[in-house]
């Protein structure tokens, strides 16, 4: 549903104006303008995306800043075709935007399909949205967890997995554009940053639910035998979805050409401007060959070379004997571990956003807590704990 | 004022329910009350007359009255008078009025006497275990008088835990310690966390309370009790060793040589400059300046090194017995501390001033860890922690002993009462006992080092003694008693009202700062707890028992 909004955007903005009138069109007002609102809303939305505490509002939230994320090189787009300019090396930046967008769109209805899954699958585990009472499920939750962390890894970028290839592609768009438009660099630089806050965000919904340790809610219902691995008609989804992320993001290739080909069938507007231009040319195992000067995008080749170094790593732990040691957490040698030590999803990034009121108070305003409290939180108690050392 | 005048004015309105009086010089006073009327007389002198909370003392008496006894010691420091406020306890179990919630500093004591006495605070804000060891079993209290001083309860449980509080909605706990808090020292606090901010916390501590006021009134005698007393600290262990002597002194009205007042104030003074320039070098640890914590070790080590030519040790310098000292100054170690100290000036100069511009240490505690004036009146805290919020309180000037009357020094103050004042407050000190230890080297008196005693001490007369330690005020109070030995012995080391202001300290404030604000109060825990022992060949490990180590520690020594 939030595409459409995408969709009409770039129906109006590339398609509604006529090739011959293209020289009477503001496209470079139009660019600024949406390239501008796409850097804060990708950044707002992630930022607030961060002060969640329940999965599926913190993927709604992460939602927004995505879609700043396909906004930002559609605006670099519009405002690179300005009128009369011809140069070959503009509007082939023009068309990797406009690829961008679109492929984008296309990665995030992939892995946002995902990771709504699996936090569907994690409500049907624990019966509960709140990320502070989870912890440990992938000891329960093997499968889900694997495709999650492959959803996670797409959403925030990682090389090798499809969200990396259609960012890549935007810093492409933004940072060589801001020689035609300075004010993409500071747009280029903000997404850059986001993308690292993104990473952040998923750290937080992986690490909280499938990581840390098991919590005292996950514990009672394996006691009861109420958790296990989601049946298949649940998880079959989310494994084509995760091999769908997994495939365009080693060959992103696939991805390009099936845009340039929908590019290619425009018959009119601005689309047949940018659909002059050669298909980027593709090579199976270097992925996308750029022009000369161009960054060249090689996942097979980085997927190869990180393997390798697994590899060897793995070759050198046995050679040399390394001990494999795991060891309770260390809690000063005194306390007793309990489900009050667990550092769970409220207390993550609170200093960041506490630091950016402006982009925005979550409902229940305590610093970015999130949405409604579940009626079998910690129970409520006479302020004793600040008075009774008499102070 | 003076004590005739504490006296006069509480009198006016309490008359009636005062029992006895008791005014034994210009600088002491024991008022005896009924117990009715201990809260109403106790918020009077906190309140209304704005006295000092210093500490409270449970005794079991019932061997010589057939009651129990509770006293709360208060100082009026302006007037230069330290007061006790004393009732007799019937009943059983007793039970006594508690004053935390009029005077909050009286919590731990309360808590305290409740633990090793037995005598139930009645209305006490937070009647938890304090002091006991968590597999102590709930009514059994190691300080009466038909407790022997060294039995293990049978039903003694080591794996009985401790019930902690729950924290409030939406915080997670984060233990610090008992393993190196801050300093080497045990103890434990379970922070209140919310994100990164300490919302507040409950502190565990006394692991390793050694029962030293038991071995006290049962088994030390006057003269072996300094030495037990210098073993309460080991940083500050001369002031209890003179605060104790001071004040066994005070209950048998003895005068102590004037050499050997001196003396007393020199070695003291010595114990300040090294604990000091600690301090200085552990903070700027804590805070990772470490070219300044080297450089003040460096600086110290010739004070370790005087202390060690004039008692034979470095540390622990067993200076007192009651009515004098061990150790004389003579002339060759006059001169040489005279050296030191010059020294020591220069080169502490240097530091002070690199400090004073160090932007670094400001950022990190200027603001942080505040305890301003109302904390100081409300928690009784003491030393470098209330001058550093501009309380002008100081035991050396307020209560003077030992040759403190003789000789002139500023007490330094600063305003803020955060980390950085106590810093600077604690960098400025050392200026003023240089300046002291040179007064009194200039005008040792010639004459004994100790006083004859020819009779045995009086029993049952009471002493208040009053010691400014580096970290502020050491409180002695003592019972004389029977069989060359006081009767009751209470001990309050500074870090004990300290330590109460931490909560308060560290509340809303970024837990990163949590080891720097522990650390500027100076705590001093004491050291020592359970080991855990690996065989190197084997490679296999154990923990020792309760069980195995009271054997091992008592093997050897004096059995009963």
């Amino acid at each position: 549903m939030i595409k459409t909004g995408i969709y009409g955007l770039m129906r109006s903005f590339l398609w509604l104006i006529p090739a011959e009138a293209a020289d009477a069109y503001p496209s470079e007002i139009w660019g600024l303008v949406i390239a501008v609102l796409a850097t804060a809303t990708l950044f707002i939305g992630t930022t607030q995306a961060l002060g969640q505490d329940e999965s599926k509002r913190l993927l709604a939230f992460s939602s927004i800043g995505q879609v700043g994320y396909i906004l930002l090189p559609l605006g670099a787009c519009l405002a690179l075709i300005k009128p009369g300019r011809t140069e070959d090396a503009v509007l082939l930046l023009a068309t990797i935007g406009f690829s961008a967008s679109l492929f984008h769109t296309l990665n995030h209805g992939l892995f946002k399909s995902l990771l709504f899954l699996n936090a569907g699958s994690l409500l049907y585990a624990t019966e509960t949205q709140d990320l502070n009472q989870m912890g440990g499920l992938i000891k329960y939750l093997p499968a889900t967890a694997v495709t999650a962390l492959i959803g996670a890894f797409s959403i925030a970028g990682v090389p090798m997995f499809n969200g990396f290839a259609s960012k890549w592609s935007i810093f492409i768009t933004t940072i060589l554009g801001s020689r035609y438009a300075p004010y993409l660099a500071v747009c280029a630089v903000l997404a850059m940053l986001t993308s690292v806050l993104t990473l952040a965000l998923f750290l937080k919904f992986f690490g909280t639910s499938f990581l840390s340790r098991v919590s005292r809610r996950v514990a009672e219902r394996a006691a009861t035998g109420h958790i296990a691995e989601v049946g298949w008609s649940m998880l079959a989804p989310q494994i084509v979805l995760a091999a769908l992320c997994m495939t365009l993001g080693l060959a992103p290739h696939l991805g390009f050409q099936l845009i340039h080909r929908a590019l290619a069938s425009s018959q009119q507007g601005l689309g047949v401007v940018l659909a002059k231009l050669p298909p980027l040319p593709a090579a199976g195992f270097t992925g996308i060959e750029g022009p000369a000067g161009l960054a060249v995008l090689a996942p097979l080749v980085v997927a190869l070379v990180f393997g390798a170094l697994l590899l060897l790593a793995a070759g050198i732990s046995l050679l040399g004997g390394a001990l494999r040691r795991s060891a309770e957490p260390w809690l000063c040698g005194y306390a007793v571990e309990s489900d009050q030590m667990r550092y769970g999803a409220r207390n993550l990034y609170r200093e960041v956003v506490r630091y950016l009121p402006w982009v925005g108070r979550t409902p229940t305003g305590s610093g970015g807590n999130g949405a409604v409290r579940p009626a079998e939180s910690l129970p409520q108690r006479a302020d004793t704990h600040s008075s009774h050392l008499g102070a | 004022m003076s004590a005739h005048v504490a006296l006069k004015q509480i009198a006016e309105r309490f008359t009636p329910v005062i029992q006895r009086t008791d005014v034994p010089d210009e600088g002491r006073l024991f008022l005896y009350v009924e117990p009715q009327a201990l809260r109403e007389m106790c918020r009077y002198i906190f309140r209304d007359l704005d006295a000092r909370y210093v500490v409270g003392i449970g005794l079991d008496d019932r061997p010589v009255s057939g009651k129990f006894l509770v006293a709360h010691d208060f100082a009026f420091d302006k007037e230069h008078v330290l007061c006790s406020i004393m009732t007799y306890l019937t009943g059983n179990p007793p039970r006594v009025d508690s004053i935390s919630d009029l005077v909050p500093a009286a919590n731990w004591s309360e808590r305290e006497f409740r633990d090793l006495v037995g005598i139930e605070p009645v209305g006490h804000p937070y009647p938890k275990r304090l002091i006991l060891p968590d597999g102590w079993p709930d009514g059994v209290h190691p300080l009466r008088r038909d407790y022997p001083w060294d039995a293990v309860p049978p039903d003694y449980d080591e794996n009985r835990t401790f019930d902690f509080d729950n924290p409030p909605d939406g915080c997670v706990v984060v233990p610090f310690g008992p393993f190196h808090p801050t300093l080497d020292e045990p103890a434990h606090f379970r922070l209140y966390v919310d994100g990164e901010v300490v919302r507040g916390c409950e502190y565990r501590g006394f692991m390793v309370h050694r029962a030293i006021e038991k071995l006290g009134d049962s088994v030390l005698t006057y003269n072996e009790i300094p030495m037990a007393a210098e073993r309460i600290c080991g940083i500050c262990g001369c002031v209890h060793n003179v605060a104790y002597a001071q004040a066994v002194e005070q209950a048998a009205a003895l005068t102590v040589p004037p050499r050997a007042r001196y003396i007393r104030t020199i070695m003291l003074e010595i114990e300040r400059l090294h604990s000091h320039l600690l301090w200085v070098g552990l903070g700027c640890h804590v805070l990772g300046f470490d070219t300044l914590f080297m450089q003040s070790f460096r600086i110290r080590e010739p004070i370790m090194w005087i202390a060690e030519k004039i008692s034979g040790n470095r540390k622990t310098y067993a200076l007192c017995v009651i009515g004098g000292v061990r150790w004389n100054i003579t002339p060759a170690l006059r001169s040489e501390l005279m050296g030191v100290l010059a020294t020591l000036e220069k080169e502490w100069r240097a530091v002070a001033d690199a400090v004073a511009g160090d932007r670094n240490i400001q950022k990190r505690t200027r603001g942080v860890g505040v305890a301003d004036a109302t904390l100081v009146k409300e928690a009784g805290l003491i030393g470098p922690m209330a001058r550093a919020a501009g309380v002008k309180i100081d035991a050396r000037r307020d209560h003077p002993y030992a040759a403190y009357g003789d000789v002139e020094f500023s007490v330094i103050t600063q305003q803020g009462g955060d980390v950085w004042a106590r810093l600077l407050v604690r960098t400025l000190e050392v200026f003023e006992s240089i300046k002291i230890i040179r007064q009194c080297l200039d005008h040792l008196p010639e004459g004994p080092l100790q006083a004859p005693i020819q009779d045995e001490l009086p029993v049952g007369r009471f002493g208040l003694s009053s010691v400014e330690a580096p970290r502020g005020e050491a409180h002695h109070f003592v019972i004389t008693g029977e069989n060359n030995r006081p009767r009751r012995w209470r001990v309050r080391a500074p870090t004990y009202q300290n330590l109460q202001g931490v909560p308060a300290m560290i509340k809303d404030q970024q837990i990163a700062d949590m080891t720097i604000s522990l650390a500027s109060i100076d705590p001093c825990f004491s050291c020592t707890d359970r080991m855990e022992i690996v065989d190197l060949r084997s490679g296999a490990h154990r923990v020792y028992s309760q069980e195995e180590l009271l054997k091992l520690a008592r093997g050897g020594t004096r059995t009963p």
